[in-house]
């Protein structure tokens, strides 16, 4: 293969487009024969055996061999068939060769026969039958051929799709140094010969061309003598600078396909930057959305309904303080020791049920009130933002639960689920809420000496404190559990206060922090699902725009080879 | 007789607010009060004995727990105390609550308390009373920049709540020579590093955390000896190796016949270091764990942990 030619696969086979066509075309043009050949071409219709100098049919009508032919000269004839494992097998007649091979055509991958016929001893002939055969197949058993011969039916509308492929195809690449002939097979006699002529030079588009007339209705053996004619026409001619221009063919293609390609890869790019303008555009609006309606979040109660929460706190009190005599007088009348048990444990009681009291309240009120309406600020969004997404022309997201589904992925819960988990992570968290935030309140409030630490521990000290003081251990049980009832009430009182107050300072606020950190938790992986389909269509950007540079610079390469030649 | 509340808007009909009584509250709180005092696992073999004997007092009167709180209480003396919620400190809770799910398995309330002498500075306790647990940690360890690491801080929570599984404060209160009950807690703190440890990193085998959590261990309590000496914000710990502490583990058991016990309300840091290295290396330390110590390699028994706690504790 010359430099050129090695330059130019080293280019092809690098490129990012199917170059397969022109690497044959260059592997066909470089490749150096051994000997003279000149393909023979036709349809089975137009009988190229025909031209052989043998008296039987080596193909019948309608049989497709799909192996070429080799015509070559022996001192003897025989039909040597190779298959595909590279096995042969010869046979001395066209009758054994049809007998053992006719049937299992599909075996063979080529065929050589050999006769004494001296034409053959300058020039081999390769027989190709055309029905619909690839330029890629023909390239490839074109390989070292000197030029070809098309034998075509001459008859009125003969002359088939074939036949004018083949003739664009050999004209303007594979045999553009004129090497070829046209056998034009006429069954009719009434065909003018001229016009036959002028027809076949015209399919070839070239100043002069050999146009032989081969009349099948005369004996076989003339046959021979016209395709001796037309590939001694062909073997005569000067050879032509056929590599130039197979160079410039396949650098022309290659560069159109290039082009092409870079067309189609500036309109992916377009379209990546589009994309990915309009979700940075979604991810903005989205954000800018979100933090608005966070603030609905700030307080989801009405004030009605917190004023009902401080009502059922202060019912309980009530109640309480109803309840206490009974209760201490349970424990006087029923106790070994009832002193030192309502001593030890009354406040410890009292703190235990308020506590419990308010847990089990906030909770039922977060379940019925907050969650449901922290949801609908959620889904409101999303409904809204489904309809921002559409005005950048994005398709919204299939609904919101691909972010609540990421949100919940931890708890490896299904979607239907949500609701039930989100209640139930909320209501786990409320009781200790309601804790923290009663001890924040109380840390601002001056701590008696011994250091309280705890909101319901402090109620249990200040009375151990106070009964601690009060009790007489000489006092019967009965005026014992009344001094204590009336300790306990006027603490109660000031706890019930004390309490409703930290409702609005600290209780619900940090019930909304809570509902804020989540409501900002799902937000949080929607602008990270938009944030990452920005980021990938802008990686597919530049990967385009990688592409085409990377195809430009390609252009360029094959533009400077086609010049250089 | 039980107390019921029934709510107006909440807390009705089916949800209507129901607690025990007080004379039913008191019974059953001192039937929780009476039970045998829980001993964990790793408690030291005298550990569990002096539970046991103080388990025999709470037994036989329920207010002796609830006493011993009370005194704590009091006495605690604490300032600035403040909860931590997750927002302020988000890893510091976790660790929290972590170590606290691991070895008692409740959440805890944290505190953060401020203090300006550098032994209280770089400390922390915990206290539990009935089903509650409290955590206080000196904010100075969270603070202070680059001081402790993560698996740090849960040794030395893991070995507050260590203090607090054992019973120390009630066992405190009744007079009893504890002075070795560090070693309990020590061993707390270690299995709460090690499980954090093994949650963060769920392919590393077993030996290589516990080895990794005796590493962390050490360091926690060298950190706070290094704090304590150069006073608050005096330290660059970004200057500080984990090599030294390497050193300091493997050159612990070098003339370790020469060192005498201490009185003092902890153990000397050599002793606690060895007695660290020991449990580290023994089947209860994977026991406590979870894992079959079978399954691994030159592990020492119980008794051989035992008589290597008492040489500790032998008075030379």
């Amino acid at each position: 293969m010359t430099d050129k030619f090695e330059k130019l696969m080293e280019l092809l086979k690098a490129l990012p487009v199917d170059t397969s066509y022109e690497q044959g075309l260059i592997e066909a043009a470089a490749f150096g024969g051994e000997k003279e050949l000149c393909l023979v071409a036709g349809t089975q219709d137009a009988a190229p055996f025909g031209l052989l100098p043998i008296k039987e049919e080596l193909f019948k009508a309608g049989e497709l061999p799909p192996f070429y032919v080799t015509a070559e000269y022996g001192d003897e004839f025989s039909i040597c068939a190779a298959n595909k494992k590279g096995e042969t097998e010869k046979y001395r007649t066209v009758g054994d060769f049809r007998a053992y091979c006719a049937g299992r055509f599909g075996e063979i991958s080529s065929c050589t026969v050999q006769m004494q016929y001296d034409f053959l001893k300058k020039y081999s002939l390769r027989f190709i039958i055309m029905d619909g055969m690839s330029m890629n197949y023909l390239n490839e058993v074109g390989k070292g051929c000197n030029g070809c011969v098309i034998v075509a039916e001459a008859d009125a509308g003969a002359l088939s799709d074939d036949y004018m492929t083949l003739c664009s195809y050999l004209s303007e690449e594979r045999c553009i140094g004129d090497k070829v002939s046209m056998i034009l097979n006429q069954r009719t006699m009434d065909c003018n010969d001229d016009l036959l002529a002028i027809m076949a030079a015209s399919m070839l588009d070239r100043e002069s061309i050999s146009a032989f007339i081969w009349d099948t209705r005369g004996e076989l053996a003339a046959s021979g003598g016209v395709l001796e004619e037309a590939v001694g026409s062909i073997m005569g001619l000067k050879a032509a600078a056929t590599d130039q221009g197979v160079l410039n063919k396949c650098c022309d293609r290659v560069t159109e396909k290039l082009a092409a390609k870079i067309k189609e890869t500036e309109d992916e790019e377009a379209g990546y930057i589009k994309s990915k303008e309009a979700y940075g555009t979604a991810l903005k609006n989205f954000t800018a959305m979100a933090d608005m309606e966070k603030y609905s979040l700030s307080d989801l109660l009405e004030k009605h309904e917190k004023e009902a929460i401080r009502s059922e706190i202060h019912g309980m009190f009530l109640s309480v303080e109803a309840a206490l005599p009974q209760l201490i007088a349970e424990v006087t009348e029923k106790s070994n020791n009832p002193k030192e048990d309502l001593r030890q444990l009354t406040g410890d009681y009292l703190s235990s049920l308020i506590n419990e009291f308010v847990e089990k309240l906030l909770n039922e009120v977060a379940a019925e009130q907050l969650i449901p309406r922290a949801e609908a600020v959620f889904r409101d969004l999303c409904d809204r933002f489904a309809t921002v997404m559409q005005n950048v022309e994005l398709e919204p997201e299939d609904d919101i639960s691909h972010a609540l589904a990421e949100f919940l992925k931890i708890s490896n819960i299904n979607i239907g689920q949500y609701h039930t988990q989100l209640a139930s992570s909320l209501s786990g968290i409320v009781g200790t809420l309601v804790k923290w935030a009663l001890l924040d309140g109380l840390s601002e409030l001056e701590l008696l000496s011994f250091g309280s630490i705890n909101f319901v521990d402090k109620l249990m000290d200040i009375l151990e404190k106070k009964v601690s003081d009060l009790i007489d251990y000489l006092t019967p049980k009965g005026m014992y559990g009344r001094s204590l009832n009336k300790d306990i009430v006027k603490h109660l009182k000031e706890q019930d206060e004390l309490l409703c107050g930290q409702l609005d300072e600290n209780i619900l606020p940090r019930l909304y922090d809570y509902l804020k950190q989540e409501y900002a938790k799902l937000t949080g992986v929607y602008e990270k699902q938009l944030k990452d389909k920005q980021e990938y269509y802008g990686k597919l950007q530049q990967d385009a725009a990688r592409m085409i540079a990377s195809l430009q610079r390609n252009e360029q390469a094959v533009k400077a080879m086609r010049s250089a030649a | 007789m039980q107390y019921k509340y029934t709510g107006k808007n909440w807390l009705n009909g089916d949800k209507a607010f129901v607690f025990s009584g007080l004379f039913d509250y008191i019974q059953q709180t001192k039937e929780k009060l009476s039970r045998p005092l829980s001993i964990p696992e790793y408690a030291t073999a005298q550990e569990a004995e002096r539970i046991k004997e103080i388990s025999e007092k709470t037994q036989a009167d329920p207010y002796f727990q609830r006493e011993a709180y009370a005194e704590m209480a009091k006495n605690m003396g604490y300032s600035s105390l403040r909860t931590v919620s997750y927002g302020e400190y988000p890893a510091l809770y976790d660790v929290c609550i972590f170590a606290s799910q691991k070895l008692i398995g409740v959440n805890p309330v944290i505190y953060l308390y401020t203090s300006k002498n550098p032994g209280s500075a770089y400390n922390a306790a915990a206290s539990d009373y009935m089903d509650r647990v409290w955590i206080y940690i000196s904010d100075q360890l969270v603070k202070e920049r680059g001081m402790m690491k993560d698996e740090e801080i849960c040794f030395l929570v893991g070995h507050e709540l260590g203090h607090a599984q054992c019973h120390h404060i009630t066992i405190a209160s009744s007079g009893k020579d504890s002075s070795d009950d560090e070693y309990s807690a020590d061993r707390a703190g270690m299995l709460a590093c090690t499980k954090l440890i093994m949650e963060k990193n769920p392919e590393m085998a077993a030996p290589e955390a516990i080895k990794l959590a005796l590493l962390y261990s050490v360091s926690a309590l060298h950190k706070i000896r290094i704090g304590m000496t150069n006073g608050l914000n005096n330290t660059s710990w970004e200057k500080y190796s984990y090599d030294d502490v390497h050193s300091l583990i493997d050159g612990v058991f070098e003339g370790a016949s020469k060192l005498a016990l201490t009185k003092t309300s902890h153990p000397l840091p050599a002793h606690r270091i060895m007695a660290m290295v020991h449990f580290s290396e023994s089947e209860l330390m994977y026991r406590c764990l979870g894992l079959d110590p079978e399954k691994y390699q030159h592990l020492t028994t119980d008794v051989q942990l035992n008589r290597s706690m008492s040489h500790l504790l032998k008075d030379n």
